[in-house]
């Protein structure tokens, strides 16, 4: 390696050290658990210990060989790091080395993990998956060819500039989710490894050349530029500047922030998912469900929960932006104004779906089905009961949507990176855990006892997550009620809020479950740990948190 | 004074015993002063001195780990809307949202002051020529800095918290900024605190300062004051040495050969008589510039305790 070589090596390795002695203990890990545990004795739980740190180990070798760690999707200018622009280097040097290490090194650590873990896991499991696996070679090279796709894709399109803002967010999205669905859709039309592994290689000329483009126009100030025309400037300013002439209150005020951070996009990604999906629904023969447009609203509001957390006004600002600190605004009515603004995102994005799967049934030659389905409600329930039906699926709707979106809110307003990194690992792993458990009672062969056994305990366990939950509240209620947050009677309101939604769904999920299903106290228990408390209470100590640090 | 405040105390900041760590390094040293009502409070300091560290104390935006910050008699970290609201802060880096437009901004920033006075605004929004429908991205820099001053003026604070309010600016945005300083300290009781690394601008306008240097402080109280607290001393000796004597007040020494001129601290005993006893004779002692004096403790190893004047 050269000179430059070693030297971007050395930027990578010792900008990140925890990284990279987390992953040599990784390894180190791997090649321990290999040689000490036999090959018989192998088994699903000890590959998925081996296997619960990769997944977010290899999202974050994407984000350091992206230099998108700090990069701003949201913006036309390259997220390349302007100071190395600055050195002796051409762009065919600065687009390169970085790729050319981040792509060995991925690769290393993916082989490496297909050859401690995956072999030996799938050589035990694949009897009860029903997987076959037993040419490693027709997976191994595609899935490596597709990781090192992926980043040096990625890498393309963090480094370059684009000519309008929301561009690079569209080709991020397109890169994160397209390279592993084409190795989906060419896995399941049967395509060779060999025909995979062609595609994807040459695929990495063609990145590596947008990246030089893209940084030879970065460095030089070159970016495209769309103009938009002078009318519509002129059109936006009268009206959004008439607009926004005056606020009603200092909570319209960070109200208008906030929805401009976050609520805003949401509802412009619905609008726009709703639409390519009702059209592609629309097509004739097409079978999907559309379901799939009603999920768009909790499915982006889970997404959209990061930005809403956010108290910098730049997005890679993690601690809260002084400008905002110096509001003259207390905590609460901070945490409240996002409240507010996730309220209208994500009202109008439900609105958006219900309208777009109405719309696709109506265009898509499926009105009779609803038609049958409305006639059928019709003759089963009475007017009022309809009403009532329908005020409690929309505004159950609405409000699973928006809890999505603000429930974890606290997390990024504690503006701590490494409380995010923390909750990011714990709730990563007991996804993976609940995912492994799901599979190996469904795999089971004596599923139906163990369903059984562990049906038995769901009252008690339900039972100590509420007493858990209660004494979590108390502490929360306690030190606001300490920091003068709110006081009793906001409280006390704020108790009554949650006690009025928590009667409504309990009764709702009453009406709808049968008896058979659910016992009356596991649905009340069920409901009380589901609907956020302490969660929604810990935001305003979070704002203080990170605004008096 | 006659003060349009006659409800609270004569000092709207006071600070007792503040220490500030961050990690191993200590930002802020036992720091113990006060802002009296009216003043125009400069602090004064190297990079790295804790200047902008005191300034967020005040504002709230750090928590002390030791000693107390009140102002207006309230801790900022307890009841941030109490003292926010009658604060006005322009912070250096001219932080704003970017994607606003000027007139957003100060419609957004109007909205959390009742006291916000739109005439005012207007008038300064036409006297700093700004164009309320730019955005703020395509703004330069000294036009920021205006922005940034308009919004923290136009609610008329009772105290005004600059921090480095003209660091990197052209002098017609230093002007406009120190021409804000003066006509707020024009209408009655209201105070300025600001930090500063440009000293002919804090002699020009500020009455009251505070010298940090590596967290500590090193002199607080009326300018006049600091000044006469030291004084620059011309020496000369019968014949040529190679290292100057040993003054005990002396801090600062420059010079060569016959004649060394030192900067002294005037409270550590009669200059002459110290002088005399090196062998030495004064042929000059004058008052030194806030500059000199800065210079002089900025090459400081040693600390001393500092002069504050209550």
């Amino acid at each position: 390696m050269s000179v430059c070589g070693r030297a971007f090596a050395w930027h990578f390795w010792h900008r990140f050290p925890w990284v990279t002695f987390g992953g040599g203990t990784y390894l180190t890990f791997l090649i321990s658990a290999h040689a000490m545990i036999p090959p018989e004795r192998w088994s699903a739980i000890v590959a998925l210990c081996g296997l619960a740190p990769v997944l977010p180990f290899l999202l974050y070798l994407l984000m350091i060989f992206s230099f998108s760690e700090h990069a701003d999707v949201f913006v036309k200018d390259s997220g390349y790091p302007a100071y190395l622009f600055r050195h002796p280097l051409t762009s065919r040097a600065l687009a390169g080395w970085p790729m050319f290490i981040g792509a060995t090194t991925i690769a290393a650590v993916w082989l490496a993990t297909v050859m401690l873990v995956l072999r030996p896991t799938f050589t035990v499991v694949q009897h009860e998956f029903a997987l076959d696996m037993r040419e490693p070679i027709d997976w191994v090279l595609p899935s490596t060819l597709m990781m090192v796709c992926l980043l040096v894709w990625l890498q393309a399109v963090i480094w370059t500039t684009f000519p309008l803002v929301l561009l690079r967010a569209c080709a991020a999205v397109m890169v994160v989710a397209g390279v592993p669905s084409l190795a989906a859709v060419a896995a399941h039309y049967g395509f060779s490894p060999a025909m995979t592994c062609l595609w994807t290689g040459l695929s990495l000329p063609a990145a590596y050349a947008a990246a030089v483009i893209g940084i030879n126009r970065a460095r030089h100030g070159d970016a495209p530029h769309w103009g938009v025309p002078a009318p519509l400037i002129s059109l936006i300013n009268n009206t959004v500047g008439r607009r926004c002439s005056q606020f009603l209150s200092p909570q319209a005020a960070q109200r208008c922030i906030e929805w401009h951070r976050s609520g805003r996009l949401m509802v412009l990604i619905t609008f726009a998912s709703v639409v390519l999906l009702s059209v592609l629904f629309c097509r004739p023969n097409f079978k999907g469900s559309v379901l799939i447009i009603l999920l768009l609203p909790p499915y982006f509001s889970l997404f959209m929960a990061m930005a809403l957390g956010g108290m910098g006004l730049q997005r890679e600002q993690i601690a809260m932006s002084p400008f905002l600190a110096c509001r003259p605004l207390s905590s609460t009515g901070f945490v409240v104004a996002k409240l507010q603004a996730a309220a209208w995102a994500c009202l109008l994005s439900c609105t958006i779906a219900i309208l777009g799967a109405v719309a696709t049934l109506y265009f898509g030659g499926r009105a009779d089905r609803l038609i049958v389905l409305g006639r059928m409600v019709a003759a089963s329930y009475s007017g009022p009961q309809i009403v009532a039906m329908s005020v409690v699926v929309l505004s159950g709707y609405f409000v699973v949507t928006w809890l999505v979106n603000v429930q974890a809110l606290f997390v990024k307003l504690c503006g701590r990176a490494w409380i995010d990194t923390v909750l990011g690992i714990t709730v990563g792993a007991q996804l993976l855990g609940s995912v492994y458990f799901g599979l190996t009672l469904y795999s089971s062969q004596s599923m139906q006892a163990n369903l059984s056994a562990y049906r038995s305990d769901v009252p008690a366990a339900l039972l100590s997550l509420v007493l858990l939950k209660v004494l979590l509240a108390s502490i929360v209620v306690r030190a606001i009620l300490q920091r003068r947050l709110l006081n009793l009677r906001q409280i006390g309101k704020c108790s009554a809020t949650w006690a009025g939604v928590c009667g409504f769904t309990i009764l709702a999920v009453l009406y709808w479950i049968p008896a058979t299903v659910a016992a009356w106290y596991e649905i009340v228990l069920g409901v009380c740990v589901m609907l956020p408390f302490s969660r929604l209470g810990l935001a305003p100590l979070a704002v203080r948190w990170n605004r008096h640090r | 004074m006659n003060s349009p405040y006659p409800d609270v105390a004569e000092q709207v900041v006071e600070i007792r015993d503040l220490d500030r760590r961050f990690g191993t390094k200590q930002a802020l040293d036992n720091i113990s002063l006060t802002v009296p009502r009216g003043s125009v409070f400069g602090i004064v300091g190297v990079n790295g001195a804790g200047k902008t560290t005191l300034i967020k104390h005040v504002l709230g935006l750090l928590r002390p780990q030791s000693g107390t910050v009140t102002v207006f008699g309230r801790d900022p970290v307890a009841d941030p809307v109490g003292v926010l609201s009658r604060l006005g802060y322009l912070s250096e880096q001219h932080e704003m949202p970017d994607w606003m437009r000027v007139g957003d901004l100060l419609a957004y920033t109007a909205a959390f002051y009742p006291k916000w006075d739109h005439h005012y605004a207007d008038t300064l929004v036409e006297s700093f020529q700004l164009d309320p429908n730019v955005k703020v991205r395509s703004l330069s820099k000294g036009q920021r800095a205006r922005v940034g001053l308009l919004s923290a003026l136009a609610h008329r604070p009772e105290v005004l918290v600059l921090d480095e309010p003209s660091s990197g600016l052209d002098p017609i945005v230093r002007r406009d900024i120190l021409g804000a300083i003066i006509r707020t300290i024009s209408e009655e009781g209201r105070t300025v605190m600001f930090s500063s690394h440009l000293l002919d601008e804090v002699e020009r306008v500020a009455d009251h300062i505070a010298m940090l240097h590596q967290g500590r402080l090193l002199f607080c109280g009326m300018l006049e004051g600091m000044k006469q607290a030291f004084r620059r001393v011309t020496l000369r000796f019968q014949e040529a040495i190679d290292r100057p004597p040993r003054l005990e007040s002396a801090i600062d020494w420059h010079g060569s050969g016959y004649e060394w001129t030192a900067m002294c601290r005037e409270s550590d005993g009669d200059l002459y008589a110290q002088a005399t006893m090196a062998g030495g004779e004064v042929v000059a002692a004058t008052v030194p510039s806030l500059d000199e004096i800065f210079v002089a403790h900025a090459a400081l190893e040693q600390t001393f305790p500092p002069i504050c004047e209550e």
